[in-house]
């Protein structure tokens, strides 16, 4: 079900889900829209692996950790309109954190996610959205979802799923970045710790979409785009989208601050010789 | 001191893949399993903390970490640094950078100097994670700040070069390692690479399986084989098979203060496309770009035919058109460029390391021999039966049949040295498109 589809040769390409596979077809060819969605969470609690379930219906067990960010596509059907998310899947790692805003930049969705069995990532979380409420597009729609709902006692797909232990064997390897007093030892996280009603009453208050999934078994996956795309003003994102692109397209020029920073400039410090920046990029 | 009691009660073992993964569960350095392991790399601050190693959880080893510690910094109190110290069959080697302290331990009679090549290298790994600059920051700032805080992540990727190099003669060799593939698809993918060159693109690769397809750079710079063999590590992990990626990554040699930014996508199931900016906000223009290079190469069967070539891995010993030999790495010095054959198949896993091992050991006996160094060395025991050979253009390591006599094996040398010469085309990257 899983590989036949997963269009790991072409990115961007046209992968295209069961679910809206006669868009392409069926109706009158109007342009997808493009969507900019970014996902944010604490290390571990399974971005990449919501994004994958999402994209190309699979799923790895212990999935390596993200370097930097993973950039993939998927197209969503939406009543008449073909929509184009362009997914920024970014690495948990503290190290990683300045370069968040360049992700989220221009985004039109922010999906948030925490780990319903690890206190320390709904935090994580709350910290992320306060960011994005203070930083990014005013009209970003952000959904928090908590994942790995396959390990939820409470939860009916729990019974039918097995060996909960090597979901996340990620998160052993990986420190919670930040608070080193406060150790998630690794017997925990294995049951859940955040309870939906505190999650849901504060994605409320805070004005979030709100859902639990589960990457594993895709349970509340794909609900998570969808509710996401409904919320989305979409006439308002088609009309200013031709004018972003072009802005997008404009900042992809090299400027010569960032060209000395990366070491172009000619101090030869180690004898070697180095392109200066007058011959090397343009 | 506990730790050398552990070493010298430690019994020769040389372990095999499948035990490794039975082994990493085991956390404690008082194993027998942790002990048995033939190569130990630990990395520590200056302050004693732990911050990486290859076996057991960091965190249980920390009285061990402060017992280097404690080794190192005596030493390093009476300006005398300690620089390696014998153990029984175990060889420890120290190597000291800025705050970082790595140890290297082996039962293997490594020489000094290559483990600290090799400590040398785990160092430009972490370097090339955070950069120098970073590193010198974080600990001025916190001398007892938990690096690995900061490391999360790239735990898989520092354990995949330290278990290379332990297999690998590409670390040692310092130069690239190629793919052998007809000389006009390289040259019909090298231009594709630059007709397909944004502006922001300061370098193009492609690679399989750690093996340079070909690459594209500035008429007047190229980046160090051994920034490239860290990036090529890097780019092995399984994180990077789907999607597309965009990381910043710092090359040591290159600049060791700042990052620059790096694209890579997989293009066909075993081809990584690399592209490398100095500019974080480029990732569009990669895109476009790579878009640009599959689009010409899908025009013909370029892309078809490349990941024909790359899922061949590499050549066998026979097809060198010789029988006997078993393993042959042959470096190109002009070019700094090598490529190697599979071991033959009889040869087992154990058999594999000690013949690398040996390599390792001729190439610095050949390579760091004064000012007259040795030109060609004959290495037999009752398993193996090693050649290494220098001219100024080439370096050689041949293992044969045990049994062939030394005749026998200069006529198959140089039977393989002349299908190398008519082969060179195809085995190397001879054109690397520059711009």
């Amino acid at each position: 079900m899983s590989h036949e589809n997963s269009p790991r040769n072409t990115p961007g390409g046209a992968s295209v889900s069961a679910a809206s596979d006669t868009a392409s077809q069926s109706t009158a060819p109007a342009k997808p829209i493009q969507i900019k969605v970014v996902l944010l969470g604490e290390a571990a609690v399974g971005k990449s692996s919501l994004v994958l379930r999402f994209v190309n219906d699979e799923f790895q067990e212990n999935k390596e950790p993200t370097i930097g960010a993973a950039f993939l596509t998927q197209k969503v059907r939406l009543d008449d309109s073909v929509l184009k998310l362009d997914i920024w899947d970014t690495a948990g790692q503290e190290r990683f954190h300045s370069l968040a805003p360049m992700y989220y930049r221009n985004a039109q969705a922010a999906v948030v996610v925490y780990d319903i069995t690890r206190a320390s990532s709904l935090d994580r979380a709350k910290s992320w959205i306060k960011e994005l409420q203070r930083q990014a597009n005013p009209d970003i729609v952000i959904a928090l979802v908590g994942n790995k709902l396959d390990l939820a006692s409470d939860s009916p797909s729990a019974n039918s799923t097995s060996t909960p232990e090597v979901h996340d064997d990620a998160a052993d390897t990986e420190e919670a970045p930040g608070d080193a007093g406060d150790e998630n030892s690794e017997s925990e996280g294995r049951s859940r710790q955040i309870a939906t009603a505190t999650a849901s009453s504060y994605a409320q208050s805070a004005g979030l979409l709100f859902l639990e999934a589960s990457a594993k078994t895709g349970e509340g996956v794909v609900e998570t785009f969808t509710e996401i795309a409904k919320k989305l003003d979409l006439n308002k994102i088609a009309m200013t989208s031709r004018g972003a692109r072009a802005a997008q397209l404009n900042s992809g020029n090299v400027n010569a601050n960032l060209l000395s920073e990366a070491g172009f400039a000619a101090d030869g410090s180690d004898g070697r010789t180095r392109a200066n920046p007058d011959n090397c990029a343009c | 001191m506990d730790a050398n009691g552990t070493i010298q009660n430690a019994q020769r073992h040389t372990y095999s893949l499948e035990d490794i993964e039975a082994e990493e569960r085991l956390e404690d350095f008082h194993s027998p399993e942790w002990r048995q392991q033939s190569r130990h790399f630990l990395v520590l601050s200056s302050a004693g903390k732990p911050i990486y190693s290859r076996y057991g959880s960091e965190t249980q080893l920390s009285t061990l970490m402060s017992a280097i510690q404690a080794i190192i910094s005596t030493f390093a109190d009476m300006s005398d640094p300690v620089k390696s110290m014998m153990v029984g069959n175990y060889t420890m080697v120290f190597y000291t950078n800025g705050p970082l302290y790595l140890l290297a331990v082996s039962n293997s009679m490594d020489p000094d100097e290559l483990l600290r090549g090799e400590l040398q290298l785990l160092h430009s790994q972490i370097v090339s994670i955070l950069t120098s600059a970073q590193l010198t920051k974080i600990f001025e700032q916190r001398g007892n700040f938990d690096l690995r805080q900061l490391l999360g992540g790239t735990e898989g990727i520092i354990d995949q070069l330290v278990d290379k190099m332990g297999i690998d003669f590409t670390f040692s060799l310092g130069s690239l390692d190629t793919l052998w593939m007809r000389y006009r698809l390289r040259d019909r993918i090298g231009k594709a690479l630059v007709n397909a060159r944004a502006k922001g693109v300061l370098y193009a690769m492609l690679l399989a399986d750690m093996k340079l397809v070909t690459l594209m750079r500035p008429r007047k710079h190229s980046l160090h084989p051994a920034d490239l063999h860290l990036l090529f590590n890097m780019a092995a992990s399984r994180t990077f098979s789907t999607g597309e990626h965009w990381t910043p990554v710092c090359f040591p040699k290159f600049n060791d203060q700042g990052f620059l930014h790096v694209y890579l996508n997989y293009i066909t199931p075993s081809v990584a496309l690399i592209l490398v900016s100095a500019d974080r906000d480029s990732f569009l223009t990669m895109t476009e770009c790579r878009q640009r290079i599959t689009q010409d190469l899908s025009t013909d069967d370029s892309l078809l035919r490349l990941e024909d070539a790359a899922s061949q891995r590499a050549l066998r010993p026979y097809e060198l058109g010789v029988t006997g030999l078993l393993q042959l790495y042959y470096r190109h010095k002009m070019l700094v460029q090598h490529f190697g054959t599979r071991f033959e198949e009889s040869i087992d896993e154990n058999q594999q390391r000690r013949i690398i091992n040996t390599y390792k050991r001729l190439r610095l006996y050949m390579t760091k021999g004064g000012p007259n160094p040795l030109r060609i060395m004959y290495h037999r025991t009752a398993t193996d039966t090693v050649l290494a050979w220098q001219s100024s253009a080439f370096e050689l390591y041949a293992t044969v049949e045990p049994s062939m006599d030394v005749k026998t094996m200069i006529r198959l040398v140089n039977t393989v040295l002349e299908w190398i010469k008519n082969e060179e085309d195809h085995l190397f990257v001879i054109n690397a498109p520059s711009y």
